[in-house]
């Protein structure tokens, strides 16, 4: 069912705010930024996985014309250890290497040669110790520790129902491993920033996806108050979780304050791979129980995974993971157990789904895995334990009006019967599949307050400035915004100009991460605009001589209600604000309405809405070569209401390419700790020859919570196409693969094998 | 280091500059030349974001030598559009929603117009294979295929 929504402004395709520069070529990433007297800063990063810096002589690099300065620890005013969660990370190695790659000493030169020159001369003498490299071994007693006393980073314990009792009646139970591999973001533009010291402002602009955290891990370095450093995100050449971090902004901030002149750091390929966060590697064992009409009475996991040497967003992957370990469906008995380690592989963090991505191929293996035991057809099984409005989550929590998972199921199959051919594969060394995923996603922070703001002020011409924080990493939130404020207000897209992540005109705008912007960044902003609107009502009401409540505000005009023929064009309201001297000021925040989660069991309101999606899969694996060809992908996705329905598509056929390459393609490979496969050349992306057909199914729902009901894709995109990729595979050769990525090669040995 | 002098045609203009034998092209664009549309993703001749055509293909600047262009032709993202107009691939690009984040975006429409010079009547398939050198993590590739076949099939004689 899909709700007739009369939107002015929103729900239409609208070009992207800062599409006209992209396309132009002028738009400015933060390695284009340039200032008068720029030095160029680099960092020293440790040859070692695990150990200490027993001396370090800088003295030939300094001796080096056009070398300015070589900065450690000690150079440091005030805190050295940053985390968005748990300040683990120290900016410059103090008291101990804890992964290859560590950051030992900053660098500023008057040239990139000359930068590179002096990194290269910097003498480090190290002691190594043993590095951990497995959870296996970060688990025994005698294992070194590298953080404390304990390598055990995060336990969580979800139990609801009575599992035990469950199993028991149950007419069929499957049990499987899972695993999936560490991945690396590759957004296509590394690192990059640059910091100004002015007059006693820090200024960093930097490509990331949360200035406001960087201003205060910039502010907290330096001793500072958070009001004189500005952090302003330069245009962002991807994210997906990997620019959560810090990543150059505290070590050119740090460089600037010293030498008083502008620095920009740049970070390669590889150095960008090498240090930015990962995703979770994750070994994950479920138990799951159905009656013989496939109802899902049972779902028991255990979620084990690295959370490599610093704790980034771990803790939030792990809660995260646990919340949604049992799938979009109505479940009665869960329990999960998670553990996370810390050991000396690269950081894990972030990464486009937060753990979800991970349970997602472990519940949707399970589902698939049940439907053939019990012969059911996939989408009836989902059906049959699908949730719904009032649906009980595993958290329980009982979901509100907002849930369309099953309008996502009946329009994917419909999807399918109308556009995919029969399953029948195009020559003799070909055998085709189709596959099925389905996920749910909870909008914002897991059970934490995760507030955003927005200011506004409408101009006398009647054109709007909107100031808000979140951070625009090309998906869209910038132009979501303006479609927001504009069909609050009754004006149109073209008349918002929206000035966003500058932490000197923004208000809080929190992470560009938990596909949450749209949802809280556009409460924030929709409240705003009502504040404006609410004094420019007074004003026409007064004007007009209608009542307040009788107005309407749509198309640049405000007309009676009951009356359309009352009437005056916003500038004429305008012009009668100035007349008696009133602005049209509006500001808003908003914090999505959850509960902290019981730490005994999780139980709680973790998010105040989910996403949910449906994905079909249809490809052809070649017998012969181990290559798998996706031909077809279908993906309906619940966002509530579609705020700039291109963008939206834009998102999912991003996350299915993104989804193909997990299931298939990629893979971190590590070797003492160290990234082996740094670079394109070795770790391979989809390309346009491997990108599908794809259908992107838009289902809005009648939900009322969000701004105008809108929810979140962002991640959502990306999470079924992988469960529903590698049953689709497992359809066409009948062969169960618990382990991702499935790549030639493994198809291959499976095939010979068999 | 001796500099070398070299003469090539950079978006329609004859330019003389002087450069080091070994800085690479994608250097002496951005940092001498100021073509800032060109973009480094990683420096390997993987990614295609710092593509620029040369001689009427597409090439990856990053690959080659400032010293390797001189007495040829160099068009940059630049000198596609002509005093802020958009030209015809462009227009698509914005059109048809093919732009996320933006930094594939200058090679993407570089790459297009590489061979949409060459072979204005593409089918989907070439331009598929041609569009392949060129990474986005973004947007799936669709919408930016459907740029260029939409660029493809609007060309006509208004086309910059």
């Amino acid at each position: 069912m899909k709700m007739e929504k009369d939107f002015a402004v929103l729900g239409k395709s609208v070009v992207k705010k800062d599409t006209m520069e992209k396309v132009l070529g002028t738009a400015r990433f933060a390695a284009d930024l340039k200032m008068p007297g720029m030095l160029y800063g680099g960092v020293l990063r440790s040859t070692i996985t695990s150990g200490y810096v027993k001396a370090l002589d800088a003295s030939a690099a300094l001796a080096m014309e056009g070398v300015v300065c070589v900065l450690t620890y000690k150079d440091i005013p005030g805190k050295n250890r940053i985390g968005i969660i748990i300040k683990d990370e120290p900016i410059l190695v103090d008291d101990k290497i804890r992964r290859y790659g560590d950051a030992i000493a900053v660098v500023a030169a008057e040239s990139p040669d000359i930068l590179e020159d002096a990194l290269n001369a910097i003498r480090v003498e190290y002691e190594e110790i043993e590095p951990v490299l497995s959870m296996e071994r970060a688990a025994q007693s005698d294992s070194p520790k590298v953080h404390g006393d304990t390598n055990v980073h995060q336990v969580r314990h979800l139990e609801h129902g009575n599992v035990d009792e469950a199993f028991a009646r149950c007419d069929v139970i499957i049990e499987n491993d899972y695993e999936t591999p560490a991945l690396s973001h590759m957004f296509i533009e590394p690192d990059a920033g640059l910091a100004v010291y002015e007059n006693g402002i820090m200024t960093v602009y930097s490509s990331t996806q949360n200035p406001h955290y960087d201003r205060g891990e910039i502010a907290a370095m330096l001793n500072f108050p958070n009001n004189r450093v500005t952090s302003v995100q330069a245009a962002t050449g991807g994210g997906f979780g990997g620019k959560l971090d810090i990543s150059v902004q505290c070590h050119a901030a740090l460089l600037a304050y010293h030498t008083g002149r502008p620095v920009r750091i740049v970070r390669s390929r590889r150095e960008s791979t090498m240090v930015s966060s990962k995703r979770h590697a994750m070994k994950m064992h479920y138990k799951t129980g159905a009656t013989k009409d496939g109802k899902i009475l049972a779902v028991q996991a255990t979620l084990l995974s690295d959370t490599g040497a610093y704790a980034s967003y771990g803790p939030a992957v792990i809660t995260r993971a646990a919340v949604h370990a049992a799938g979009p469906y109505e479940i009665p008995n869960v329990r999960v157990d998670a553990t996370f380690y810390y050991t000396n592989n690269p950081m894990a963090g972030a990464f486009r789904g937060f753990g979800v991505p991970q349970v997602a191929v472990a519940h949707e293996g399970q589902m698939n895995a049940l439907a053939r035991a019990l012969n059911m057809d996939p989408i009836e099984i989902r059906l049959l334990n699908a949730h719904r409005p009032g649906s009980v989550t595993s958290t329980g929590q009982v979901l509100g009006d907002d849930v369309s998972f099953i309008q996502c199921l009946e329009q994917a199959r419909a999807k399918a019967r109308e556009v995919l051919p029969p399953c029948i594969p195009s020559a003799p060394n070909k055998r085709r599949g189709r596959g099925y995923g389905c996920m749910y996603y909870g909008v914002g922070n897991t059970g934490l307050p995760n507030p955003a703001g927005a200011f506004l002020e409408v101009l006398p011409d009647a054109s709007v400035n909107l100031m808000v924080g979140c951070a625009d990493i090309g998906q869209g939130s910038t132009s979501a915004m303006a479609q927001i404020a504009a069909e609050e207000l009754g004006l149109e897209y073209e008349d918002i100009r929206v000035t966003f992540a500058n932490t000197q005109v923004t208000p809080e705008g929190g992470a560009t991460s938990a596909s949450r912007q749209t949802f809280i960044s556009g409460s924030a902003t929709m409240l705003a605009a009502r504040m404006a609107k609410k004094t420019l009502a007074e004003v026409a009401a007064a004007f007009l001589k209608v009542p307040e409540k009788d107005l309407v505000f749509r198309h640049r005009e405000v007309y009676s209600a009951s009356d359309p023929g009352v009437r005056m064009t916003y500038r004429e309201l305008m012009g009668e604000m100035k007349r008696l001297g009133r602005l049209a000021l509006g500001c808003g925040s908003y914090n999505p309405k959850t509960t902290g989660l019981n730490p005994a069991d999780m139980s709680g309101v973790p998010f105040e809405v989910y996403s949910y999606a449906a994905t079909i899969v249809d490809l052809e694996v070649d017998v012969e070569t181990g290559l798998v060809d996706v031909l077809n992908v279908i993906s309906a996705h619940d966002v509530g209401t579609a705020v700039n329905r291109q963008a939206v598509e834009g998102q999912i056929e991003g996350g299915v390419v993104m989804g193909t390459g997990f299931a298939l393609l990629e893979k971190i490979e590590t070797k003492n700790g160290r990234i082996t496969n740094p670079v394109f050349s070795k770790y391979l992306l989809a390309t346009s020859m491997d990108a599908p057909n794809i259908y992107p199914i838009v289902v809005e729902g009648s939900g009322t919570a969000g701004p105008f009901g809108a929810k979140g894709v962002g991640e959502p995109a990306l999470i079924p196409t992988i469960p529903a990729t590698a049953d689709a595979v497992e359809d066409a050769l009948h062969i169960h693969f618990g382990r991702l990525p499935i790549q030639h090669i493994d198809i291959m040995r499976e095939l010979y094998r068999k | 280091m001796e500099k070398i002098t070299i003469t090539f045609n950079l978006n329609g203009s004859e330019v003389t500059a002087q450069t080091s034998p070994n800085k690479r092209l994608v250097d002496f664009l951005r940092e001498d030349m100021g073509m800032l549309s060109v973009k480094e993703g990683c420096g390997e001749g993987e990614c295609g974001a710092c593509t620029v055509i040369y001689n009427g293909n597409a090439v990856t600047s990053c690959l080659m030598l400032a010293g390797q262009v001189n007495g040829g032709s160099v068009i940059t993202l630049e000198g596609v559009s002509r005093n802020g107009e958009l030209n015809y691939i462009q227009k698509a690009f914005a059109e048809a929603g093919a732009v996320q984040c933006g930094y594939c975006t200058p090679g993407m429409i570089l790459a297009a117009k590489a061979l949409l010079d060459k072979n204005p009547n593409a089918t989907n398939d070439e331009i598929k294979r041609a569009m392949s050198g060129n990474l986005c993590r973004c947007t799936g590739y669709a919408k930016i295929l459907k740029a260029v076949e939409m660029a493809r099939d609007t060309k006509g004689d208004a086309a910059l």
